[in-house]
């Protein structure tokens, strides 16, 4: 990532509002979110946040935050059992991810509806 | 998953008024959206639409090839996207009309992976079976 992109993310993390926070796909826009999400899928099990966070070079609290985004989001949950916390992947939303590309075909789709009626009542009208 | 998107577009129109469409700023603003395009190889430009789950609304763009009445191809990035995208508009004459093919590929990048290491993990069977009652509930 150029210095100009991480200039972006950060303005864009700083400007954005809580609704736009949750958004799935923001919160799969950084590196060591999608990381996490790996690490869960992986395992196939609810993992504890310190499991999770031995596993990274940056701080724990810094894991919190991004586990934080990722339960906004709805791609995962945390439960407490004892004095652990837990964290889930939940699939509702991941099958949310999975399917966003067929919500693109059928923009596309759409426009290219709009296309065809624009050019062909400009092409009989000549 | 589906990690490219293709669609045939047939138009009864010659190919050169297709290509108008898809290079005049102006007319791509009544098809597609708000944008400065220019079709030149290397013209940074815009898009502009209205903010839906997933995006802001913004758009960013650059011309990669441009052969008249052929082939248009522009990368393309929204928001959260961490590397651009790709789409290819390929035009060819068909009977009295034009036979456009819209391509939208390089998603790998983005979710492909992450997605393709979830669908080994023990996710896909779960996910597979999510999809069609979500798509039920839509219906």
């Amino acid at each position: 990532m150029g210095q100009k992109d991480k200039d972006y993310y950060s303005i864009t993390y700083q400007t954005k509002t809580m609704k736009q926070r949750r958004d799935v796909f923001f919160a799969i826009a950084d590196e060591n979110r999608r990381a996490i999400l790996t690490m869960l899928a992986k395992e196939n099990k609810p993992l504890t946040v310190n499991t999770i966070a031995a596993d990274f070079d940056v701080s724990r609290e810094n894991i919190s935050k991004h586990i934080r985004v990722l339960s906004e989001s709805g791609l995962v949950s945390t439960n407490f059992i004892g004095r652990e916390n837990y964290v889930q992947l939940e699939a509702v939303r991941l099958a949310e991810v999975h399917n966003w590309i067929a919500t693109f075909e059928s923009f596309w789709k759409g426009k290219l509806h709009n296309l065809k009626k624009l050019v062909e009542s400009k092409n009989k009208k000549a | 998953m589906k990690e490219q998107i293709k669609i045939e577009q047939f138009i009864e129109a010659p190919v050169d008024k297709v290509w108008l469409a898809i290079t005049d700023c102006n007319l791509i603003s009544e098809w597609l959206m708000e944008t400065n395009f220019k079709p030149e190889i290397g013209y940074k430009c815009y898009f502009k639409m209205p903010a839906m789950p997933g995006f802001d609304g913004n758009i960013q763009c650059e011309v990669i090839d441009v052969v008249e009445n052929k082939l248009l191809v522009y990368t393309w990035q929204g928001g959260w996207m961490k590397q651009p995208t790709t789409v290819r508009f390929t035009l060819q004459p068909k009977d009295d009309g034009t036979l456009l093919l819209l391509e939208h590929f390089g998603f790998e990048g983005i979710l492909g992976n992450l997605l393709k290491r979830m669908m080994s993990g023990g996710w896909g069977k779960k996910i597979r079976t999510i999809i069609p009652s979500l798509i039920k509930q839509k219906l």
